[in-house]
């Protein structure tokens, strides 16, 4: 048999209690939690009036205790003085005791008890006898307690325990739920600062592949691109335009689906890919468009794209017309303003976008472009917008159109972006305007 | 059926944002629902990508209900031209419950309406 061994209480507060006081688990959960140096709040104030009422204590308090001090969360049934801090030093505080015995701790009277027979709040609050059980942190450390106190000594009851063990758990689930919705706050917070600095490098690297056409002389070309309000929204847009050797005019727009850095990356190989499938070869629009969807499929290429290319040929007949040859793989329909501002849709059954099937059906289309007359391609940002169809998209650009018709290509640019983006716009959109000299 | 379960829900998102995007896969041995409500685009990318591959993996007949869908862009357009793709590849049926016109109208214009079976049925299943 061990002798019993009853330590002073001073020993015993800097043995042990100091011991799970300073426990840095502990210290850091107590941080976590936030509580410390807060304002009362309304649920920990209900759930210590509610242990206070159904005890017919004087006195109830919520507390949150770190290396040093006992801060009162909630405190019911006792003033505070001007001035007085809502706290007690650790070693005069009552929470102290349960933070060493991690669990409840009853005392029927406090002036008797060896645990709180020395400890000053006793005679200073006129607290005979106290009762508090742990409030946990998620992780199962002992933030601070809730604990009633009554002037008088009394027995607590097996149901005064029943009514602090559940107020108690109740406390710490608040405490669990507020850590965690901080922790959402902060994690949100986190992939917000991510996600912008991914959508800002999505722009450069959407921008820095748009580079500015080449075109031969008896064009004229302005190319635009404008990234979504939102900046989460870039990438995948893009417009090309080059000359061939045999001097035709090739004009490509294109929209990789989706809005991200993977998007503007893909767009960057679509592209390359494109202007090679392109360049100096006999190819129709319609095969060039084929050969991609081959490679897209060949070479792996996790795209799903829609592109328009057309082809301007350089002979011009004797009006000085010239003869457009496009094929569109799932791309909005290309506009062609004439001059005195009428304008058509180049419009076909649509065909399948590129990524998806590369044995689908394509179709050359041709069309003529007089002198004056100017080939507009622009992506679906342009025309698509929430709070319409794109038939009715389409119908307010032929609007703009129609008062721009024997503008340059850049000023059609200009007024078609003025007038069809709205200010909180999605999508991101490119555009490319070329005109046939004569 | 449907009904009920986009009511039940929208309690608990709907609170927040009206069109927030939601994906919610129902599985079934007689088919994979594949519900879309609100926004569906970037904001939804990853769910939609764990939708539909769960959806294929069910190996039962598809159907992706876009009803209830308020917004839809590139995004949202190729996860349905994709799991067509993938259902014609493993030999599962896509079908899109409608009506929704704006859904139609988009995968009319990127050529890809004739992928999917439209069910526009009223009777819920």
């Amino acid at each position: 048999m061990p002798s019993v061994h009853e330590p002073s209480p001073m020993a015993h507060d800097l043995s042990v209690a100091n011991r799970h006081v300073h426990d840095v688990r502990r210290l850091a959960a107590v941080q976590r939690s936030q509580l410390l140096d807060t304002p009362p709040d309304e649920p920990f104030d209900r759930l210590a009036t509610l242990a206070r009422d159904l005890l017919e204590a004087k006195v109830a308090l919520v507390t949150v205790v770190d290396s040093r001090r006992s801060y009162w969360k909630a405190r019911i049934g006792v003033d505070q003085l001007p001035g007085e801090r809502p706290e007690h030093l650790v070693h005069v505080s009552f929470s102290q005791y349960v933070l060493d015995a991690r669990g409840p701790v009853l005392v029927n009277d406090t002036r008797t008890d060896p645990r709180t027979r020395t400890n000053p709040s006793v005679a200073e609050m006129q607290i005979c006898s106290w009762a508090g059980y742990p409030v946990f942190s998620p992780d199962g450390q002992v933030l601070g307690s809730l604990s009633v106190m009554d002037e008088k000594p009394r027995e607590w009851t097996e149901r005064d325990r029943l009514v602090l063990d559940t107020l108690a758990r109740a406390a710490s689930t608040e405490v669990g739920l507020r850590m965690a919705m901080a922790d959402s706050q902060r994690a949100a917070q986190r992939a917000r600062r991510v996600a912008d600095r991914s959508a800002h490098m999505a722009l450069v690297l959407q921008r820095s592949m748009l580079t500015q056409p080449s075109v031969p002389a008896y064009v004229d070309v302005a190319v635009r691109y404008q990234p979504a309000a939102e900046l989460t929204q870039v990438g995948g847009d893009w417009y090309d335009a080059f000359t061939e050797p045999d001097g035709s005019t090739v004009v490509v727009i294109g929209d990789v689906c989706g809005h991200d850095i993977e998007a503007a990356a893909l767009m960057g190989q679509l592209r390359s890919l494109v202007r090679g499938s392109c360049y100096d070869r006999a190819d129709s629009p319609a095969q060039v468009l084929r050969h991609v969807d081959r490679a897209i499929r060949g070479l792996e290429i996790d795209v799903i794209a829609t592109v328009m290319i057309a082809r301007i040929n350089p002979e011009p007949d004797a009006d000085g017309a010239r003869t457009l040859r496009w094929s569109s793989a799932g791309h909005p329909p290309g506009m062609v303003l004439a001059a005195d501002g009428t304008s058509i849709l180049l419009d076909a059954p649509p065909e399948l976008l590129l990524g998806i099937d590369p044995g689908a059906e394509r179709f050359d289309h041709e069309t003529r472009l007089a002198a004056g007359d100017t080939l507009l391609l622009y992506t679906d940002g342009l025309v698509e917008r929430p709070d319409r169809t794109i038939v009715e998209g389409l119908g307010e650009l032929a609007d703009v159109l129609s008062t721009v018709g024997a503008a340059s290509p850049e000023d059609v640019c200009s007024a078609v972006l003025a007038a069809s983006v709205d200010p909180d716009a999605r999508d991101d959109v490119a555009l490319v305007a070329v005109r046939n000299r004569g | 059926m449907t009904g009920d379960i986009s009511a039940s829900q929208s309690s608990v998102t709907g609170d927040l944002d009206p069109f927030a995007g939601d994906v919610s896969v129902f599985f079934d041995p007689a088919h994979t629902l594949i519900l879309l409500r609100g926004d569906i685009d970037l904001a939804v990318a990853a769910d939609l990508e764990d939708a539909g591959r769960d959806a294929i993996d069910a190996k039962a007949p598809i159907v992706a209900d876009v009803r209830s869908v308020n917004l839809i862009d590139s995004v949202g357009i190729s996860f349905l031209v994709r799991l067509a793709a993938s259902g014609k590849e493993a030999g599962t049926t896509v079908s899109l419950r409608g009506p929704a016109p704006r859904v139609a109208e988009l995968l009319t214009l990127v050529g890809a309406n004739d992928l999917f079976v439209w069910d526009e049925s009223d009777v819920a299943g």
